[in-house]
């Protein structure tokens, strides 16, 4: 017998197969020995199992038992009603994307702007200090600004041999301390050794 | 709203008023039926501490889940469900961590059930109630969890193959193969005791 017709017995007798798989098994059984003797003897098991379980009685109080699931409902829902972390609305996650970086950016811009504007550079006109003034009346007067100042760069010095002199060279010798560091002595002062000759 | 007599109350009217947040009809429901939810736990399981832990894990899990009780089945039914669930899981996450006997692997492949010779006979004849089905429980213990727990979802819970299918995560053809060989290995385990029985 293979083993999807010991199957399809067993599922015959469970009731689990359509009305027409069902008489053709039922047909079958009745002609075949070997499957009915294989049928009686799931038969058997399943009317031994219709005697049901061994029958189980708890000993603990009907109190202690519910004390017990009460404290663990309680323990859930004390977790369950723990205040969740706020967690900030798509909205201002694109604030903070977006504007807090644009703004940071803006107002370093205004600060650049501002500090190449000398202080008191923009005055206003002596009339508007100190007086009154009724704008119904008065005519708009633009403040004066200043001309600005032309950037003036001397020009080095430039002898005839077309060299340039030292003193205009030599813009970037500052006096820095050097504690003594070779790197970090006036270029003129170093010497790199040579690394096809290191003696040198 | 008349008062709810609680220790005459249906277990639909404590499941209505228990939907509605109050505990003591929940209380009661539980004492009620605490027995049959730790039988069916210990059954599976095999393990009283775990059994114990397991159907309280089920009381808890059903007084969350109570509102979602449309009552279309019977609330023992409901709780039954959900005890089964929770010890299939528990006992999947048992299986991962012991290491199969050489029986069980033999057992998993299938084909030892063919070899069984056919027992035609009996083997519980003129016993009690009582003692076969104490004979029936020492029979069961000697199942593996997977056959056992097939055969007494079929059996017990009058559980269809595909509701069992569902339940233990594998296929109809599966649970087959399993209820075929746990019928059969039940059948010659009595045989086997009641041997024992006459010597």
């Amino acid at each position: 017998m293979q083993n999807e017709d010991r199957l399809k017995l067993q599922a015959w007798l469970d009731g689990e197969l359509p009305v027409r798989e069902a008489s053709r098994v039922s047909n079958w059984v009745e002609s075949n020995p070997e499957a009915r003797e294989l049928a009686k003897e799931l038969r058997n098991v399943k009317v031994i199992m219709e005697t049901g379980e061994v029958p189980l009685v708890m000993e603990d109080s009907r109190e202690f038992y519910w004390n017990q699931i009460a404290r663990r409902i309680d323990a859930t829902e004390a977790v369950v009603h723990q205040p969740k972390p706020v967690h900030a609305s798509s909205w201002m996650q694109w604030c903070r994307q977006w504007l807090v970086p644009v703004g940071g950016l803006a107002a370093i811009v205004v600060m650049i702007s501002n500090v190449g504007t000398q202080p008191g550079e923009f005055q206003a006109p002596a009339s508007d200090v100190g007086e009154e003034v009724h704008p119904s009346t008065q005519p708009i007067v633009a403040p004066r600004i200043p001309p600005a100042i032309e950037p003036s760069f001397a020009e080095p010095v430039i002898n005839p041999e077309g060299e340039v002199s030292a003193e205009d060279v030599n813009v970037l010798n500052l006096n820095i301390p050097t504690d003594g560091n070779p790197n970090l002595q006036p270029r003129s002062e170093r010497t790199i050794p040579s690394i096809e000759n290191p003696k040198r | 709203m008349p008062r709810l007599d609680i220790k005459n109350a249906s277990d639909d009217q404590l499941v209505r008023a228990a939907q509605r947040g109050r505990t003591e009809p929940y209380e009661e429901l539980v004492y009620r039926h605490r027995d049959k939810i730790f039988a069916r736990a210990f059954s599976m399981l095999r393990n009283e501490d775990e059994a114990m832990d397991l159907s309280q894990e089920a009381w808890v899990k059903g007084w969350q889940r109570l509102k979602q009780f449309k009552r279309d089945a019977s609330f023992t039914t409901w709780m039954t469900r959900i005890v089964i669930n929770l010890c299939l899981d528990h006992l999947r996450k048992r299986k991962r961590r012991a290491t199969d006997s050489l029986e069980q692997i033999e057992e998993e492949g299938g084909g030892v059930e063919r070899r069984m010779p056919v027992e035609t006979f009996n083997p519980t004849e003129n016993m009690e109630r009582t003692e076969l089905r104490a004979e029936i429980d020492r029979a069961m213990d000697k199942l593996s969890y997977e056959h056992r727990t097939v055969l007494l979802l079929h059996e017990f819970e009058g559980m269809e193959y595909k509701e069992i299918a569902k339940s233990m995560h594998c296929s109809i053809g599966t649970v087959m193969s399993r209820l075929f060989y746990a019928r059969r290995k039940l059948a010659s385990l009595l045989i086997s005791l009641k041997k024992e029985r006459q010597r």
